[in-house]
């Protein structure tokens, strides 16, 4: 069973920079796990310990029921695909895919097989057999007419196949990917990101990958790891990160645009729940807050998707739309309201004009309460 | 005006050029006029090289009826039995060379790679005391050395003159190790993530990769080797013993400084032919650039 277990993980760097810390984190055999987090974050770092390409200064790892702390790469049964794609240029796609594999022979020894005509059978049917995986492994990547050729002839989206290709002809415990689509196209990307889930449903193979970009961590993840400063933030299913975030960095993070954030102040009111913020007064909250127990008014931040903003709602609040952007099957609006500026995505029909007066209001089902300061943890 | 302007430039451009292609073809002509020299006079008959080399008449040296029998000629002379000599120091020197030439390229890759990529305590100060015996003359270092293969009985074998290089010698280890940093490290940490130790990563992942590095220690190192004479001279001290450089020293003697020179000069250039062709064929790998392809363009 290839499952990875961290307890207590932590990197400090010699110097006493401390890159991850405390990561407990139990990853099930076939789950698609996705660190995602800014730059610095620890991201990489975590997936290179996973790897054993960085020590590990604090807690345990184990890869199935071994603990692999000390364990070198060469013995974690783990392939890796990276962001450069790191293929050998002197050799063709054949022997770059099939270079893990040589290195697990029985018969190695060409000298053996000259002398031994046992060996030699052996040698023979052994290079066949890895033969036959590479060639399996190309035509389920759709590259098996490159076999022949040297990394510089191919191109980004032909290196990437190629690098994920020589991770599955070794048939590891557990894939890492680290950013393997951060240098391709837009649209190569997206294509890629496909391909990955399937190749991943295929395969049923344990998979960890890092990326930067929220959206690529949502789409293909089973559970989504923000990270940030080398803490874990969540661990979630990307609809749950998306829909319940545990903070607000975690909410500000994942979503394009971001998640509005309002700071104010929630008070109790007979029968209702009332949030300010300046002259911006909501009332009448979800269920939910109502279970905060506050009487007092209580200084938290208030944060709401764009698409839960409507537009154009009788007696909503005032705002003057600032900028409209068009995406053909919807639009981002930017509103101002007084020092708030907020954004809104709506349908796109909606006639608005930039500088003109608007009405809004928030779904507050789906708006949350996150403790005030920057690092805030979602209360409601 | 353009046109004017472009006329000028032309001009301009074509004298800079001009200057330029008479300085490489003067630059080139007294590089290779020895060796032309060499040629011409290996194929006169005794009394023509004589009278050229002595007269210094340039005219002389055409050599208008070639004796190639010269070549023949000469290579059977050198030693006191026919042909021997000649064919035992060709046996020692492709011998010894090629011993050098593969203990050198293989000792001091390997050096580099670890100064280049594994991370052990002291491997900075040490890589400096390693650059610090390229300071050291040859000649200082001469005498406590014969002591020592003496002193080891190694003396009037090859082992003094080959062991050393099984040692990695510091200039190429510098350069390897320049070289194997600019490899990305990616590809170092993919092979260990397929598996392989660093023996392995250096054979099947550095060494291809720093063929450009290769050539050059290669091709210097035979040369160095192929022509030395300070060290056969001191340390192999029996005619059968004798390297090429060594050899071609006693033809010269025997035959009474340089009464047939024509001879001299055939066995002289029949001893840089390996060079000269080993350098035409490493050429190439000279200008080849490092890890095309390795990671994303």
């Amino acid at each position: 069973m290839a499952t990875i277990q961290l307890q207590g993980v932590g990197k400090i760097y010699p110097g006493g920079v401390r890159a991850v810390q405390g990561v407990d984190l139990q990853i099930a055999h076939g789950e698609f796990v996705v660190l995602v987090g800014p730059s610095g974050c620890g991201k990489s770092t975590l997936l290179r310990m996973i790897a054993g390409l960085e020590t590990i200064t604090e807690g345990t790892m184990r890869i199935g029921d071994q603990v692999v702390n000390d364990l070198p790469p060469q013995d974690r049964d783990i392939a890796m695909v990276f962001q450069n794609y790191a293929l050998y240029p002197h050799m063709d796609v054949r022997t770059n895919m099939a270079f893990g594999l040589l290195r697990r022979r029985r018969f190695p020894s060409r000298l053996k097989a000259l002398l031994n005509a046992d060996y030699a059978a052996g040698r023979t049917k052994e290079r066949a057999d890895i033969d036959a995986r590479v060639l399996n492994a190309a035509r389920t990547l759709g590259i098996e007419h490159l076999l022949a050729r040297k990394p510089a002839a191919l191109s980004g989206g032909q290196r990437q196949r190629v690098a994920v290709g020589r991770a599955m002809v070794r048939e590891p415990k557990v894939f890492l990917f680290d950013e393997p689509l951060s240098n391709l196209d837009a649209k190569l990307r997206v294509e890629m990101r496909a391909e990955l889930r399937v190749l991943h449903r295929r395969l049923g193979a344990t998979m960890v990958y890092v990326t930067h970009d929220q959206e690529e961590a949502m789409s293909l993840g089973d559970r989504v790891v923000v990270l940030k400063d080398g803490l874990m933030q969540q661990v979630a299913a990307p609809r749950e990160v998306y829909g319940r975030p545990a903070n607000r960095f975690v909410a500000g993070f994942v979503g394009t645009p971001t998640m509005n954030m309002l700071e104010g102040s929630l008070a109790a009111q007979p029968g209702r729940m009332v949030f300010t913020a300046e002259a911006l007064q909501l009332e009448g909250f979800a269920q939910a807050w109502s279970t905060l127990g506050t009487t007092g008014p209580l200084r938290c931040v208030l944060g709401f998707r764009p698409e839960h903003v409507r537009l154009g709602t009788p007696g909503g609040a005032q705002a003057v739309v600032e900028a409209v952007e068009h995406y053909g099957d919807r639009m981002d609006v930017m509103l101002k309201i007084g020092s708030h500026r907020l954004v809104a995505r709506t349908g796109p029909d909606v006639a608005l004009r930039e500088g003109a007066s608007t009405t809004f209001s928030i779904d507050l089902q789906h708006a949350h309460l996150f403790e005030a300061g920057d690092a805030g943890t979602r209360i409601a | 005006m353009s046109a004017a302007k472009i006329r000028s430039g032309a001009v301009g451009g074509g004298l800079v050029r001009f200057t330029a292609y008479a300085t490489l073809v003067l630059g080139t002509a007294i590089m290779v006029f020895p060796l032309l020299w060499m040629i011409c006079v290996s194929l006169l008959t005794p009394d023509k090289a004589q009278a050229a080399t002595v007269s210094g008449d340039l005219t002389k040296l055409v050599p208008a009826d070639p004796q190639w029998s010269n070549f023949g000629a000469a290579l059977s002379q050198m030693g006191s039995v026919r042909w021997k000599g000649f064919l035992d120091a060709l046996a020692n020197s492709v011998v010894i060379t090629t011993i050098v030439v593969a203990a050198t390229v293989l000792s001091s890759s390997l050096v580099g790679f670890a100064m280049a990529r594994m991370r052990f305590r002291g491997r900075e100060p040490l890589f400096l005391l390693m650059l610090a015996t390229m300071m050291l003359p040859g000649q200082v270092t001469m005498i406590p050395l014969f002591l020592l293969f003496r002193g080891l009985g190694w003396v009037d074998t090859i082992l003094p003159l080959v062991v050393p290089a099984f040692f990695a010698n510091a200039f190429f280890v510098f350069m390897y190790r320049q070289f194997i940093s600019q490899v990305p490290e990616a590809l170092v940490e993919a092979a260990k993530v397929d598996g392989w130790s660093w023996l392995g990563i250096w054979w099947h992942v550095i060494l291809p990769l720093c063929r450009p590095v290769t050539a050059i220690c290669a091709v210097f190192t035979f040369i160095y080797v192929w022509n030395d004479f300070m060290g056969p001279l001191i340390y192999l001290h029996s005619d059968e013993q004798a390297t090429l450089a060594v050899a071609l020293n006693s033809f010269r003697n025997q035959y009474g400084g340089v009464n047939k020179v024509n001879l001299l000069m055939a066995a002289s250039l029949v001893t840089m032919v390996p060079c000269i062709l080993l350098f035409l064929a490493a050429q190439r790998q000279f200008i080849e650039g490092l890890g095309k392809g390795a990671v994303k363009g």
